[in-house]
C-alpha cells in the first residue's frame, strides 16, 4: 500500500499479515504441477476412449480363407453374402489385398491351413446402432456355411483403450484428492503460524471490537495469494510441458514411452487437452482459502 | 505525589438518562491467571454514569475479573451481565457488538510502539468497524483534549509514562464506550482525565491496589478478598 493510501485508509488493523506465504506458494506450485499434469493426462485419455472405443466397437473384421477348391476371393464374395443377412450390419467391404493380412488373419485366430499358400481376405463391417449382432454369432454363421473365417471385434484394442482412460481417471482422481488434503494441510498451517506470530495483535483488535471476519480476512487474502501465485505457476509448467509434448515429437516420444511402460497405453495428447489446467487454480485457490478461513476462526476461538 | 481523585458522580445528578445496568455480577467468579486459582465470588451492579473501584492487593483477581467482564474470557462460576445481556448467552460471533461498547486502559497499556499517536487511537475506531472519514474528527478533537496534539504524529514508543497514559485513554474513549474499564490507572494526568469522564457521565470500573485512590475517588469501593 503506498503510504499516501496508507495515510487516507489509516492505520493496518494487521500488516503484513496479507503478503502471500513464499513457502506456501512454493508448496503449492510442486503440488499444482502434479495436479495439473493428472488433469491433462487423465483428460488425454478420456479423450481417446470416447473417440475410439465406439468407433472400433462399431465395426468388426472378418479374416476368410479359402478351403478346398475355393478361392479365399471366393469364400470372400459368400461371406459377403452372409454377413449381408445378418442383423444390424450396415456395410461390408472387402480390404484390398495386402502381404501382412496373412499375420493378421494368423493373430485373430484364422487356422494354419486357410492361410497357408492362399492368402486370406479381410473384411471390415459396420454396424447401425441398433440390432447389432455378436461378434461370436457372426462368426457361427459363417462357421454354418463351411467358411474357415475368425471375426475381430477390436476388443484387443478397446479394452486396453478403455482401461487407460479408468486407470487415468482413477489416479486423477486420487491424486487430486491427495494434492487438494495436502494444499488444505498446507494452508491451515500456514494460517495457523501466522496467526499465532500476530496473537498480541490479533488479541488487542479483539478487544478493541474487531469483528472475526475483520481479522479472517487477511488471513484468508494471504493464503488464497499464495495459491494463487503457486498453482498459476505450476499449473503453467505443467501446461508448457505437455505442449511440448504435443508438439515436439522427441518430448512427445519420451512420455509415451514412460506412460506406456506405466499403464500399458498411452493415449496421444491434444491441444485441447490442455483446457483441463485451467481448472486447478481455482480450485487451489478456493481450498487454500477455506482453510486459512476455517483455522483462523478457530485459533480466534481459541484466544476470544 | 498528588493527585486528583475521580470524583464518582452521583446517579441522580448524571446527565444521561438511568437504563438497565450498565455491569451486573451475581456471584461471579473468575480464573486468575492461567493456573487453576480462582478468584472470590463478587456481586455488585454498576448503573450508568456511575463509577466503582474494586480494590485488592496484587494477585487477587482484578484483573482476571475486568478481563472477563471484557469478555476476554469466561466466568467460571456465578454470572455476568453487561448492558442487560448475560454473557453467558452471548454467541461468540456477537461479541464485538458488547466490546464496541466498552473502552479498556490495560494495566500494560498495550499501546503499538511501532505506530504513532494518532495511528495508535485510529486502530481502535477501524477495529470497531468506522471508516477514517468518520474518525478523522473525533481523532484530532480526542488527541487534544488527552493533550497529544503535539506529539501525534510521534511512535508511541516516543512518549514518556505520562504521554503513554494520556494516550491510553485517547484509544479507550475514541468510540465513546459506555463502560470505561481502568486496569491499575496511575498517573496524575491520567486519573484527571477519567474523573473528567466520569464526571461527563460515562460509566466507569476500576481496579486499582492503592486503597488510598479508591478512598479518595468517592466511588463505590469493593474490596475483593482472596478467596482461600
Amino acid at each position: 500500500m503506498s503510504p499516501a493510501r496508507a495515510a487516507r485508509n489509516g492505520p493496518s488493523l494487521l500488516p503484513g499479515a496479507a503478503s502471500p506465504s513464499p513457502w506456501l506458494a512454493l508448496a503449492v506450485l510442486l503440488l499444482s504441477f502434479l495436479a495439473a499434469l493428472e488433469l491433462v493426462a487423465a483428460t488425454a485419455a478420456i479423450r481417446a476412449a470416447a473417440a475410439w472405443s465406439p468407433r472400433l466397437a462399431g465395426t468388426v473384421t472378418v479374416a476368410v480363407g479359402g478351403g478346398g477348391l475355393e478361392s479365399a476371393e471366393a469364400a470372400a464374395a459368400r461371406a459377403t453374402e452372409i454377413l449381408a443377412r445378418a442383423p444390424g450390419v450396415a456395410s461390408i467391404s472387402v480390404l484390398d489385398p495386402d502381404p501382412a493380412d496373412v499375420a493378421a488373419a494368423r493373430m485373430m485366430g484364422l487356422s494354419g491351413t486357410a492361410t497357408a499358400g492362399n492368402p486370406p481376405r479381410l473384411l471390415a463391417t459396420t454396424f447401425t446402432d441398433r440390432e447389432r449382432i455378436s461378434a461370436a454369432a457372426l462368426a457361427r454363421d459363417l462357421r454354418r456355411e463351411h467358411l474357415a473365417a475368425a471375426v475381430d471385434d477390436h476388443g484387443v484394442w478397446t479394452g486396453p483403450m478403455e482401461r487407460t482412460a479408468v486407470v487415468a481417471v482413477a489416479a486423477a482422481v486420487g491424486l487430486l484428492l491427495v494434492v487438494i488434503t495436502l494444499v488444505w494441510a498446507l494452508a491451515a498451517a500456514a494460517a495457523g503460524g501466522a496467526v499465532r506470530q500476530r496473537e498480541e495483535r490479533v488479541n488487542l483488535l479483539l478487544h478493541l471490537g474487531a469483528t472475526d471476519p475483520m481479522i479472517v480476512r487477511p488471513f484468508r487474502a494471504r493464503a488464497a495469494g499464495a495459491a494463487a501465485i503457486g498453482a498459476g505457476v505450476g499449473a503453467g509448467a505443467a501446461a508448457a510441458l505437455a505442449s511440448a509434448a504435443i508438439w515436439s515429437p522427441t518430448v512427445a516420444d519420451w512420455i509415451n514411452a514412460q506412460v506406456t511402460a506405466q499403464i500399458g497405453a498411452s493415449p496421444s495428447l491434444d491441444a485441447w487437452d490442455l483446457a483441463a489446467v485451467a481448472i486447478w487454480p481455482p480450485v487451489a485457490v478456493l481450498v487454500a482459502a477455506l482453510a486459512a478461513g476455517a483455522t483462523a476462526k478457530a485459533r480466534l476461538r481459541a484466544l476470544a | 505525589m498528588s493527585r486528583k481523585p475521580i470524583k464518582a458522580v452521583n446517579k441522580s445528578e448524571a446527565s444521561a438518562p438511568p437504563e438497565a445496568d450498565v455491569v451486573r455480577l451475581l456471584g461471579a467468579a473468575v480464573r486468575i491467571g492461567a493456573g487453576r486459582r480462582t478468584g472470590p465470588p463478587l456481586s455488585l451492579d454498576l448503573e450508568a454514569g456511575s463509577a466503582h473501584v474494586i480494590t485488592a492487593g496484587p494477585g487477587a483477581g482484578k484483573t482476571a475479573l475486568l478481563e472477563t467482564i471484557a469478555l476476554a474470557r469466561p466466568p467460571l462460576k456465578g454470572a455476568i451481565e453487561l448492558f442487560g445481556k448475560n454473557l453467558a448467552r452471548v454467541r461468540p460471533a456477537a461479541r464485538h457488538a458488547l466490546r464496541r461498547r466498552i473502552g479498556v486502559i490495560f494495566q500494560d497499556l498495550r499501546l503499538i510502539d511501532a505506530l504513532s499517536a494518532r495511528d495508535n487511537v485510529a486502530l481502535a475506531a477501524r477495529a470497531a468497524g468506522r471508516s477514517p472519514e468518520e474518525y478523522d474528527k473525533p481523532l484530532v478533537e480526542v488527541l487534544a483534549w488527552v493533550g497529544l496534539t503535539r506529539l501525534a504524529d510521534e511512535p508511541a514508543s516516543h512518549l514518556d509514562g505520562e504521554g503513554r497514559g494520556r494516550l491510553a485513554v485517547a484509544r479507550a474513549v475514541i468510540n465513546r464506550p459506555d463502560l470505561l474499564i481502568a486496569d491499575e490507572p496511575s498517573g496524575e494526568a491520567v486519573l484527571k482525565l477519567l474523573s473528567d469522564l466520569n464526571e461527563a457521565g460515562t460509566t466507569m470500573l476500576i481496579a486499582t491496589r492503592d486503597a488510598d485512590l479508591a478512598e479518595q475517588s468517592g466511588a463505590e469501593v469493593t474490596s475483593l478478598v482472596p478467596a482461600p
